[in-house]
């Protein structure tokens, strides 16, 4: 049986058990997703004081709305796309910028290319520095909440961390495939030259 | 060298999703500068899957569920075995009364109406009493099993 089978198989009787009453089933769905919503939450919502309402609304409406959850992805991917939503709501009410403003630009899909490296990230011999695993780890969480546009924080996390893939990732955020591909590259790409160019700055 | 392996390239490969061609490889093994960019890239992704998660510092659960609306009661169906089983009782009854029928209308005979009015008023009574009780008791005992579900 395939990994998604059996998610599947699993999600069908939590699901079914939440739908007849068994509200104890729901602690167990609570239990499987809360990692991930956790993330979600997290790197979208800044103010902490805010947070538990919104966890309280993600998984009162997933509740709410599981009679109508039809199994196309993960009662996970599901429930992770509640949290997005909600989230993206709660900072469009704000008026808090998330996604960034062109959407839909492309990277170049050239093998060779001599333009894109940022010049800072380098020595003058133009050869890159070297990161070190020693500090990385420290380092890079914050480098993770520095990323900006924050959607950036959301894919790394998701892709990266929770190892979702690039489809689970476009179901929950509602954008386009090769949107969240080329986003992801960007964001990749800005944390570690972000990380080099701190390296540098350390070093001086 | 001028030119040098894009960006996309360099995280495809780390990431093992790019099939490496020999102009990649001989690229590779000639230039420094993407050796470096590439090992960055590797020493990135494995790093990124070990930083600590975050937690909320929420108990989700004590947050939702007093929440969630109160199920439903499903209705049983009656199945045919309640069905037998109430004939049963009433079998179980209504025999043995159609049988001493007439013994028990002679014992109460000589009875004065004002004191069979009472002795059947005061069993009342305490039937309601211990009716009451008995409904009480197992409204609380749903209330609990409700809880825990």
């Amino acid at each position: 049986m395939s990994q998604t089978a059996a998610h599947n198989l699993s999600d069908q009787l939590l699901v079914e058990q939440v739908l007849k009453g068994n509200q104890q089933a729901f602690v167990l769905v609570i239990r499987q997703t809360e990692g991930l919503v956790a993330q979600i939450v997290l790197k979208m919502v800044r103010i902490t004081a805010d947070r538990p309402d919104i966890v309280q609304d993600i998984y009162l409406k997933a509740y709410k709305n599981l009679p109508s959850f039809r199994f196309n992805s993960k009662l996970s991917t599901w429930i992770g796309k509640i949290a997005y939503n909600t989230c993206l709501h709660y900072l469009e009410k704000r008026k808090l910028v998330f996604l960034p403003a062109t959407s839909e630009e492309k990277e170049p899909e050239e093998i060779f290319d001599n333009l894109s490296y940022n010049r800072q990230a380098y020595n003058v011999n133009e050869g890159e520095k070297r990161l070190s695993s020693r500090d990385l780890g420290a380092a890079l969480g914050a480098a993770i909440n520095n990323l900006s546009p924050p959607i950036y924080q959301t894919l790394i996390t998701l892709y990266h961390q929770e190892e979702m893939s690039y489809a689970e990732i476009a179901e929950i955020t509602s954008l386009p495939e090769g949107t969240v591909k080329n986003y992801l590259f960007r964001a990749r790409k800005a944390l570690k030259e972000n990380l080099l160019s701190d390296y540098q700055k350390e070093e001086l | 060298m001028k030119n040098h392996l894009s960006d996309n390239v360099l995280q495809a490969l780390a990431l093992d999703q790019q099939q490496v061609n020999e102009e990649m490889i001989t690229h590779l093994e000639q230039c420094d500068r993407c050796r470096e960019a590439l090992a960055n890239y590797q020493l990135l992704f494995t790093a990124l899957k070990t930083v600590e998660k975050p937690s909320l510092e929420i108990d989700i659960e004590a947050l939702v569920m007093p929440q969630l609306p109160k199920p439903a009661p499903v209705r049983q169906p009656v199945g045919w075995g309640n069905i037998w089983l109430a004939i049963l009782g009433v079998a179980i009854f209504s025999v043995p009364l159609f049988i001493t029928g007439r013994f028990i209308r002679n014992l109460f005979k000589e009875v004065p109406v004002m004191m069979l009015s009472i002795i059947l008023v005061g069993t009342l009574i305490i039937v309601g009493f211990l009716l009451r009780e008995i409904i009480n008791s197992y409204k609380e005992r749903k209330q609990l099993l409700n809880f825990y579900q």
